[in-house]
């Protein structure tokens, strides 16, 4: 496995939780090891969390005493999309969910993309598999790899598939450059099914080789044995 | 009511003290940026809010 593959995922992780647009910017910690990366992104991603908790508390608060439709309205038109995803782990899941039914799509992928999920992995559960596949879908068209990455942890098994099967090889292949969560690799190998993986995998003149690389190696030796046998599909 | 005031976390050990603090000034203005976003947008809630229930809100939220 690359040493620089494993930071250089690390690197543009940061750099969406910073809010740095041009991940070149922190170049200079190509040199870091990413568990050295992984550990103070989470530390920044707990700040960033924890630092207006208190105030965001009582706003969770303030929304008991409004209905899920004006709140949705509230957070489209006024709040916005960072402050809707810190309240969303805030407020009870099924009160945030009832909000979230509300929101237009675009905004809830503005908002996915904002969202730790596991401040609100309940939240993310009982997400229907068919808003899934749209969120998903309008994500990777923003181009927020880092936060679909996220969520695959999150996800049951059917939203997963279904989102699997919608993405292209393209998407899917940023994604999984960014992906979080132990497994998660050959989770989204095993939803996909080895002859598409293949697919994917081959060499193309697409400039993303990196991202290949670091698919394979994160896979495991019977998934990589499966790509090396014939497809008999 | 005072600011509250947290601790940025300590930047990767292998990094030298010029990088340690280019990234610490990179997370401090994420940090701000992500204040001012929130202190704008619960002002901007308030005039979203119907007016009968905008008194109870602004005290609950602290307003």
């Amino acid at each position: 496995m690359s040493a620089a593959a494993e930071t250089r995922s690390e690197i543009v992780k940061l750099a969406r939780v910073l809010g740095v647009e041009d991940t070149h910017e922190l170049d200079y910690l190509q040199k870091v090891p990413a568990a050295e990366l992984r550990a103070y992104r989470e530390a920044v991603t707990d700040l960033m969390y924890d630092a207006d908790r208190e105030r965001l508390g009582r706003t969770a608060d303030a929304a008991r005493l409004l209905p899920a439709r004006t709140l949705a309205k509230i957070g489209e038109a006024a709040l916005g999309p960072l402050i809707c995803a810190h309240l969303s782990g805030l407020l009870e899941p099924k009160r945030a969910a009832e909000i979230a039914e509300h929101f237009s799509l675009d905004f809830l992928a503005q908002l996915a993309a904002e969202l730790d999920p596991r401040r609100a992995d309940e939240v993310v559960v009982s997400t229907s598999p068919e808003r899934v596949v749209e969120i998903a879908l309008a994500l990777a068209k923003r181009g927020e790899y880092v936060a679909m990455g996220r969520f695959v942890a999150h996800l049951d098994e059917a939203p997963l598939a279904a989102a699997t099967g919608r993405l292209s090889d393209e998407d899917l292949l940023r994604m999984s450059f960014v992906l979080e969560g132990d497994g998660a690799h050959e989770r989204l190998f095993e939803r996909a099914g080895a002859p598409r993986m293949r697919k994917l995998l081959a060499a193309a003149p697409d400039g993303l080789d990196e991202e290949r690389a670091y698919l394979r190696d994160h896979l495991s030796a019977d998934q990589r044995k499966a790509l090396r046998a014939r497809s008999k599909m | 009511m005072p600011r509250q005031t947290h601790q940025l976390p300590d930047p990767p050990a292998s990094l030298d003290d010029e990088r340690a603090a280019q990234l610490s000034a990179a997370t401090e203005t994420a940090l701000r940026r992500q204040r001012r976003e929130l202190g704008e947008a619960l002002a901007r809630a308030l005039d979203h809010i119907p007016r009968p229930l905008r008194g109870a809100v602004r005290r609950v939220v602290g307003l």
